[in-house]
């Protein structure tokens, strides 16, 4: 097989395999174009690596510092901005002690540009902006007035210098920008805030400057009119829609950045004019017209910046995901933007979340207008009751649609400001989207009823129409008892307006026993005939929803797996076998229409498959043996709404007994003689007639009739058996009167019996409201006839009945008069407060965790302190060889090949980059003596350790002068121990190899130890033991400057040093524990410049160090000699002694300022050094001996 | 069965307990196509990034169908 097969071949399995890859894991169907671009993707992906690197760690890494850097520097922006808001918010109110009040206004307009250009145009927390957007709001509603005044009267100025104003806003922003980086590095021995707060200093220079003064106000008033909205735009072109001529249009899917400023910063390094093109980036626009855009959104309509998308199914390349996968998800229908905008004030965060939350309210309004539209369309086919649903859906958006349309007039006006909350607000984005806030619950409510009502549509009329409103019933009942008044009022309102064709219904049957305005078939009960054969008895036939059933179970055959053998008859493998009949109508029990009976050993099935009707009463039959069992079930097949179900038997024998009456036989023709004849009678009747309609009027109550034969309970014929009546009938002839009183009397015992029902029923079970009976009213039947109206025309029936309902809520507002200042600084100051703590402590936590402070400290100490023992030490040793050799030591790139080499390589953190330099300025005075056998060699010196920004403010160029001098200070200790005990060593070796004798050797050992070196300098009293009883006080003063510096004051400093920076909340007070600890390292060094005494001292201790170890072994080379070299010897005795002398000298004097600094109570560290240098007051008894 | 074949079953059956030990949520006909893919020479990262992709995408796409379902219920025309 030859490679291309071989390939082609590989090729093909891989295919394959990616084939069922994205099958297993997605579930598309095959050959379907979504599984073709999934499969599309994954290949590419996997061939070509698209988004992975050769090394993820590293990329991973670099990313994610250069995201940590930008954000902080965001951060970090952002509380410079704060805090200097919160100064200016402090020393405002001396300001306007001073000036008049036209000043005091500019200085608020020019705090609030400051406030709004830097703190809002930065990515903050979405909310807080938001919020803190609305109290500027606030503040700017405030001053309104006053700063209009003061526009209108500057305006000339500004048109002048129109064309200057964008430059100079971009400019001021790139400026302080630059003055932050720059500043930020420099000026190292103030704290954060005085070096990233250059703002004051400008504008003391704008003070002086008039020019630059006068440029200043026309930048602020050009900056407060985009802000504010209060006029319009000078360079607002109508005819480009959004576009400022001033900008370029934004290209196309343009993603926004979170880091704004922060991405806006890294570009000013690169160049001057990329701030321009960060801007050019997004499609920078004015509020007032994106509050046009969005008012006439809310409206329904369509403009420039906002379409209303269909619904697209299938395929639809819209290019959303990264990866071009999720272009091939469907799309809802809904209002879109077309073009990115961006306003100077807000931030891209913010902006995109209020134009959000506004599409998403558009939306669904756009929906449920489309839906009522739906709704109220006279061929739609709908019910009355879905039609007046449909109607109080389309009311509630009318008031909505007026609170929009209001607020687009005013958007128009000249001066688009508007009374909220008793005080002016311009009508900016914050103010719209408060506005509406109070709808959005509305409206989702709405949408809600909406989907359940469309939910609950069957085939049949009067099925649907009972599920509607059993569905909107419930729904009332339950908002009852949350907490919510708005939610129910609306509910109630909808709930009242969607029964109210059907009791007009109910009413007409009750009234007139027909069944005639029950155009759409949606009443409960279907038909009555009156049959004069049975004695005038009637027969009611329900309705019933024998359709739906019939589906119902079809689907549950089809679930089950099983068929249909014959009509009603389901034969099932997994339950058994059910059997449906239907059972003959039963006026009295409405619950018994079906019967359902399952033959099988699930019973429990039984209870799950009737879950799908309301109600149902189930008789169980177990056999004898447990083996089968018998379900019957007794399924609610009637349409009678929830709420109406106890009053059926009622409603219908209402009903029925005006049929008896008005019945075209015998009985009717009866009455109209006796009408004809007896006028009394007459008046009786249509007394009685207008009762009867009265009671029927809901709301109006039970009228109690003067006559008290008319109640149910006083009624003698009541008590009177039906039964008896055609016998009575027959036995008179057809008396008029009696079959009269008669005739009235059935129908007042069965109307006034089933009215009263329907009183209760409201009371009963429609406790939703104390008057809601008032508010569920019929219409008059003399002014208008709901029967005559078609179905269509209902909206304007009921719209006209509920004119009375549309009224105006009139609110009283005051607004609290408060001093300006005031009102500032409560509306402003505790929150910039909260905020400048909270960036702090979000900059803490950055400094801390992401760009590990504390591992890099802990770097500095292993370094400049030699704290690990091993880090530096061959570097040191180097040095210390070549200044012992004289040899030059002092080459930077040998210097620095042997530092990189000394570092140990660590995994967890990244080092700074640490480079050794060698200072050629050296005092002239250290120069002067710093041969290279002097211990001030090492002076020039000078590590230094360059971190990134941000730690660069932590660790910056003080602080490192300070780390060198202690490193120095240690690397002289350890010279100068390295010194002597290199000389103790050559000392032992020597013994060793003469091998002279052993008690010298013992003798050597223990003068080592400095307790015996006293009695022993007397004992033996020979001029070597004499230098070495030196050599060993020199190295016990050096091993203990040595050890008080590493193990007394490093390892406790640095522990505390780190749990304090952990603690701490702000950046200045990291900066200050770090320079306090390092202060304090540098004072227990004895370095401080006001012991400089001491610290010659120490110094000039190890210089005689360094001394004793060059001229001891000359000595001893002379002693060896004997007397051939006796010049030498004499020399190196004398050089000697002067180092013996100057070292007790020095000792002394170091003992001395020791004691007297402990004995004050200073430094209580020292103590322990003093008891350590002069042990058993050693040195104070030898100079005594001396 | 060769001793290559149980070799190679045992070896997915630990892979398969290993993913159900760190929650892959992957099923073992998946896990052998993703075996398979590797030793067919694809980078295992790729693939990783592959698979989390196409259940991210999956995932949004059917809520999205979820969605034009809710909206369709409302009984609006489409």
């Amino acid at each position: 097989m030859s490679a291309s097969e071989f390939r082609k071949k590989s090729n093909q399995r891989r295919q394959v395999l990616i084939e069922n890859l994205v099958e297993s894991i997605t579930g598309i169907a095959r050959n379907t174009p979504n599984f073709r671009k999934a499969v599309k993707f994954s290949i590419e992906n996997i061939d070509d690596h698209q988004f992975l690197s050769t090394m993820p760690s590293v990329v991973d890494r670099q990313y994610k510092n250069l995201l940590d850097k930008l954000e902080f520097h965001s951060q970090i922006g952002k509380l410079n901005a704060l805090q200097h808001a919160v100064t200016r918010l402090r020393g405002i109110q001396d300001v306007t002690k001073d000036q008049d009040r036209e000043d005091f206004v500019y200085s608020c307009m020019r705090f609030l540009y400051h406030l709004s250009d830097r703190v809002l145009d930065y990515n903050i927390d979405n909310e807080r902006a938001i919020s803190h957007h609305r109290q500027l709001q606030f503040v700017e509603s405030v001053s309104a007035p006053d700063v209009h005044d003061l526009v209108s009267s500057l305006r000339s100025i500004n048109e002048e210098f129109a064309g200057d104003s964008g430059a100079e806003s971009e400019g001021t922003l790139s400026d302080w920008s630059d003055e932050e980086e720059t500043v930020s590095g420099e000026k190292s021995g103030e704290t954060l805030q005085k070096e990233t707060t250059p703002m004051d200093e400008r504008d003391e220079c704008e003070q002086v400057d008039t020019t630059s003064e006068v440029n200043r106000m026309s930048t602020v008033i050009g900056m407060e009119r985009k802000h504010v909205g209060m006029s319009k735009p000078v360079d607002m072109d109508p005819s480009l829609g959004f576009k400022l001529p001033r900008y370029v249009s934004a290209p196309p899917n343009v993603p926004l950045i979170q880091t704004n400023l922060a991405i806006a910063c890294a570009e000013m390094d690169e160049g001057r004019d990329s701030l321009s093109l960060w801007r050019s980036k997004y499609l920078i626009s004015h509020e007032q017209t994106v509050v046009q855009q969005v008012l006439q959104m809310l409206a329904g309509r369509t403009g420039s910046l906002f379409t209303w998308q269909g619904c697209t199914c299938g395929l639809k390349d819209v290019h959303v995901g990264s990866n071009d996968l999720r272009s091939f998800r469907d799309r809802c229908d809904g209002f879109l933007q077309c073009q990115p905008v961006t306003l100077t004030h807000l931030s891209p965060e913010s902006l995109s979340s209020i134009l959000g939350k506004m599409m998403k309210i558009s939306t669904k309004l756009e929906r449920l207008r489309r839906f009522s539209r739906q709704y109220l369309s006279p061929d739609s086919g709908k019910t009355l009751t879905q039609q007046a649903f449909g109607l109080s859906v389309s009311e509630t958006l009318e008031s909505f649609d007026e609170i929009v349309n209001g607020l687009i007039r005013t958007s128009h006006s000249e001066r688009p400001t508007l009374q909220v909350e008793g005080s002016h607000t311009s009508l900016t984005l914050i103010v719209v989207e408060r506005l509406i806030d109070s709808k959005v619950k509305e409206v989702d409510l709405l949408t809600f009823l909406a989907g359940g009502v469309s939910q609950r549509e069957v085939p049949s009329p009067s099925h649907s129409t009972k599920r509607i409103l059993d569905f909107l019933f419930d729904e009332a009942s339950m908002t009852r008892m949350l907490p919510d008044e708005g939610c129910y009022d609306l509910l109630h309102g909808i709930f009242t307006a969607t029964l109210r064709p059907y009791l007009h219904i109910l009413d007409h049957w009750l009234a007139e026993g027909s069944l005639e305005n029950d155009t759409c078939n949606e009443f409960f009960i279907q038909d009555v005939q009156v049959e004069q054969e049975a004695g005038l008895s009637d027969q009611v036939q329900p309705r019933t929803s024998q359709p739906s059933v019939s589906r119902y179970w079809q689907m549950f055959a089809i679930r089950q797996g099983g068929d249909i053998v014959d009509e009603g008859k389901i034969r099932s493998s997994s339950v058994g076998t059910i059997t449906i009949s239907r059972e003959s109508n039963s006026l009295d029990d409405f619950y018994t229409g079906m019967t359902i009976t399952v033959t099988g050993k699930n019973g429990k099935l039984l209870s799950a498959i009737v879950k799908g009707y309301i109600g149902a009463k189930r008789r169980v039959l177990v056999d004898l043996e447990d083996t089968v069992k018998e379900d019957c079930l007794y399924v609610v097949t009637t349409v009678v709404p929830a709420f109406f179900r106890p009053l059926c038997s009622r409603i219908l024998s209402a009903g029925k007994s005006v049929n008896v009456l008005l019945y075209d036989g015998d009985t009717k023709r009866v009455i109209r003689q006796v009408l004809t004849s007896q006028r009394s009678i007459l008046s009786t009747f249509e007394q009685r007639m207008k009762f009867r309609n009265r009671r029927l009027r809901i709301g109006q109550g039970v009228v109690q009739d003067s006559s008290s034969a008319c109640s149910a309970k006083s009624t003698p014929v009541k008590s009177r058996p039906t039964a008896d009546y055609p016998s009575d009938l027959a036995e008179r002839g057809g008396g008029g009167l009696v079959q009269l009183s008669w005739v009235f009397q059935q129908i007042h015992a069965s109307t006034t019996s089933s009215t009263e029902r329907v009183d209760d029923l409201f009371h009963v079970h429609l406790p939703l409201n104390d008057d809601m009976s008032c508010q569920v009213s019929f219409p008059d039947s003399a002014d208008c006839s709901f029967s005559d109206l078609p179905p269509s025309s209902l909206r304007h029936f009921l719209a006209s009945a509920d004119d009375e309902e549309d009224e105006e809520i009139s609110e009283d507002l005051e607004s609290s008069v408060l001093p300006f200042e005031k009102l500032m600084e409560e509306a402003l100051l505790k929150d910039l407060e909260r905020r400048v703590e909270d960036l702090n402590e979000e900059l803490v936590k950055y400094l801390v965790n992401k760009f590990d402070l504390i591992a890099h400290l802990n770097v500095l100490r292993r370094v400049y302190f030699m704290a690990a023992g091993d880090v530096l030490h061959e570097f040191a040793m180097h040095i210390f060889q070549k200044l012992d050799r004289n040899e030059p030591w002092n080459d930077p790139h040998t210097l620095n090949s042997l530092l990189q080499s000394s570092l140990p390589p660590s995994k967890s953190i990244t080092y700074g980059t640490i480079s050794a330099q060698i200072d050629a300025a050296q005092d002239p005075r250290k120069r002067k003596s710093a041969s290279d056998a002097s211990i001030f060699a090492l002076d020039g010196l000078y590590i230094s350790y360059s971190v990134e920004w941000p730690l660069n403010l932590i660790v910056n160029e003080q602080s490192l002068k300070t780390y060198n001098n202690i490193l120095i200070f240690l690397m002289q200790i350890k010279r100068a121990k390295i010194a002597l005990n290199a000389d103790t060593h050559a000392d032992k070796n020597a013994i060793v190899k003469d091998s002279e004798s052993e008690w010298e050797m013992e003798e050597l050992q223990t003068r080592d130890r400095i307790g015996q070196d006293a009695s022993s300098a007397e004992r033996y009293g020979s001029p070597n033991t004499k230098y070495l009883l030196l050599r060993a006080e020199l190295r016990h003063v050096v091993n203990n400057l040595e050890n008080y510096i590493m193990t007394q004051i490093h390892g406790s400093g640095s522990v505390m040093m780190e749990k304090e920076i952990r603690k701490s909340t702000n950046l200045d007070q990291i900066h200050s524990l770090h320079l306090r600890f390092l202060s304090r390292m540098r004072d227990r060094c004895l370095l401080h410049e006001r012991a400089a005494v001491v610290a010659d001292t120490a110094r000039k201790v190890l210089d005689l160090a360094l001394n004793f170890s060059v001229s001891y072994p000359r000595y001893k080379a002379s002693l060896q000699k004997g007397e051939e070299d006796w010049e030498e010897m004499r020399e190196a005795e004398e050089s000697l002694d002067r180092v013996s002398k100057d070292f007790h000298r020095c000792t002394r004097l170091l003992v001395v300022v020791l004691s007297k600094i402990v004995s004050r109570g200073f430094h209580p560290h020292l103590e322990d050094l003093l008891v350590r240098l002069s042990f058993n007051d050693y040195f104070d008894a030898s100079d005594s001996r001396r | 069965m060769s001793r290559a074949a149980a070799d190679a079953a045992e070896t997915s059956e630990v892979l398969f307990e290993m993913s159900n030990l760190l929650n892959t949520g992957l099923d073992k006909p998946t896990l052998n196509i993703l075996i398979e893919l590797c030793e067919n020479g694809v980078n295992p990262e790729a693939l990783a990034h592959v698979v989390r992709e196409l259940r991210r995408e999956s995932a949004a796409l059917k809520e999205a169908e979820r969605e034009a379902q809710s909206v369709s219920s409302m009984g609006l025309k489409l």
